[in-house]
């Protein structure tokens, strides 16, 4: 890692501008040792983007030790990935999408939010205009399915959460968004599988047509409106 | 008792295309229609890889199969598929599934997985982490002087953190080929999560092929006799470990 880079710029550009100045410097011919030491004197616990669920640690090697290892996450560049291979180093750390501080506001509100067609919730007008500019819609959506499995046995928050991604576009949220409302197919709540069909009606794509024909439900009523959605999407989906 | 606090079984392979996307959920999400046992739903989570030698840092959304009672997981990365057990339940009690359980749960996952999309690996991996029994401070000195000599200068030092880690090879025969195997134990003392926590003794076992032959050439069938050695080699670890404690 360049030593002219001042300690103030690591902290103002955060971790991700480490782990590029990491690999930019990352030279196979020489010890990998150096960079990975000058990278974990420079990392910052608080800044973290690459660590675990658990652990909020960045994962560096142990050149040593960690070769013979094949505990997930724990390499992020090895030394045993050197040489004639170069070309396939891909080591991946996982990305924590839980957003705590969001997740705790969007409770609150969804606490008092009524979810019904055509009232936009007090809850999609917080992502609109709290989270997505702050991080993105990719990141809300990662951020929704996390919230949508970590939740997966409160109701209200499985409903509001499929609420809300119906009222986005079918492109703008695939793949994460369509993700979600198949995980509600497989909640045993009827209220869930009801609001899981009608994003997918909502999104209106002869791609759902498929995986809603996989789909059953136990109520005959929903059943009806599931074959509705069907044909109505073989009719004009788009 | 000990309690394993989480656990692992991987396969190495390239299965980039196995990503977030109707077709693929939808395979999946039939593969363990009527699993019994344990619900799984779809979901995503984001990775971030580097690419080397274009130095460049990718991120890109992954798929998982995640249990409702969110004790397991099975996440598709780029060059593995892992099955991943996590001990503690909703109230952070560590549950007491013996290393038998875990191995057969996560074989019959692993093996939906790869029969739907017809996969197989190159690499076969299980680690797990274990926390033994609460031990008093005389019982942990005398572990301790088990397992470490301590040097001279600790002699009369309160060591409140160690580790021993021991790397052995090992064989196993899978279709009628000789594999060579890691098999790896790390025994620490440390706290488990917060920092008022008592001091426990810390296992760690990982057992792998070995890196160097990448080879695609384990299927679902061959996860039953990889597993059934690790059963047999963690808990004689744990056996032999654990059986080191004497007062």
């Amino acid at each position: 890692m360049s030593k002219s880079k001042s300690k103030n710029e690591y902290l103002i550009k955060n971790n991700t501008y480490l782990l590029e100045s990491a690999i930019e410097d990352y030279n196979p011919i020489k010890n990998n040792t150096y960079l990975l030491e000058s990278a974990i004197e420079d990392y910052n616990p608080n800044n973290s983007i690459a660590r675990d669920n658990n652990s909020n640690l960045l994962y560096f090697t142990d050149t040593n030790k960690k070769n013979t290892s094949a505990e997930q996450q724990e390499i992020l560049i090895d030394k045993s990935s050197i040489g004639s291979e170069i070309n396939d180093i891909k080591k991946v750390s996982i990305i924590d999408n839980s957003h705590p501080a969001f997740t705790k506001e969007i409770f609150e509100i969804m606490a008092e939010d009524i979810f019904e067609s055509g009232i936009t919730p007090r809850s999609e007008k917080f992502v609109r205009s709290k989270v997505i500019p702050k991080i993105g819609i990719l990141k809300t959506m990662l951020w929704l399915a996390d919230v949508f499995t970590t939740y997966i046995g409160n109701s209200n928050t499985s409903i509001g959460i499929l609420h809300i991604i119906s009222h986005f576009e079918y492109n703008e949220i695939k793949p994460i968004g369509q993700t979600i409302a198949m995980a509600g197919f497989s909640n045993k709540n009827i209220e869930v599988k009801d609001f899981a069909i009608k994003a997918f009606e909502n999104w209106n794509s002869k791609e759902s047509i498929c995986i809603l024909q996989n789909s059953e439900t136990s109520a005959k009523w929903l059943n009806e409106y599931l074959e509705e959605v069907i044909e109505n999407l073989k009719k004009h989906g788009e | 008792m000990g309690k394993f606090l989480n656990y692992q079984m991987s396969i190495f392979g390239t299965y980039e295309h196995i990503k977030p996307g109707m077709n693929t959920i939808q395979i999946l999400m039939d593969a363990f229609k009527g699993f019994e046992g344990e619900i799984f739903i779809p979901s995503t989570i984001e990775i971030q890889k580097i690419e080397l030698p274009i130095n460049t840092l990718i991120t890109e959304t992954r798929l998982k199969m995640m249990s409702i009672s969110k004790k397991w997981e099975i996440l598709f990365m780029p060059d593995r598929i892992d099955a991943n057990y996590n001990g503690s339940d909703v109230n952070g009690e560590v549950q007491k599934e013996s290393i038998k359980e875990l191995v057969d749960f996560s074989k019959k996952i692993l093996d939906l997985a790869l029969s739907a999309f017809d996969l197989k690996g190159g690499r076969l991996a299980v680690n797990c982490r274990r926390v033994m029994k609460k031990l008093n401070s005389d019982e942990i000195d005398d572990f301790q002087n088990k397992l470490i000599n301590p040097l001279n200068f600790y002699n009369d030092k309160l060591c409140n953190d160690w580790s021993l880690m021991i790397n052995g090879n090992d064989n196993i025969e899978i279709n009628d080929k000789t594999e060579s195997l890691n098999v790896i134990t790390n025994i620490s003392l440390g706290k488990l999560d917060k920092i008022d926590d008592p001091v426990r003794i810390i296992l760690v076992f990982d057992i792998n092929t070995k890196p160097d032959n990448m080879s695609i050439r384990f299927g679902i069938k061959n996860l039953g006799a990889f597993g059934d050695r690790c059963v047999k080699m963690i808990g004689d670890l744990v056996v032999n470990i654990e059986g080191l404690v004497s007062l």
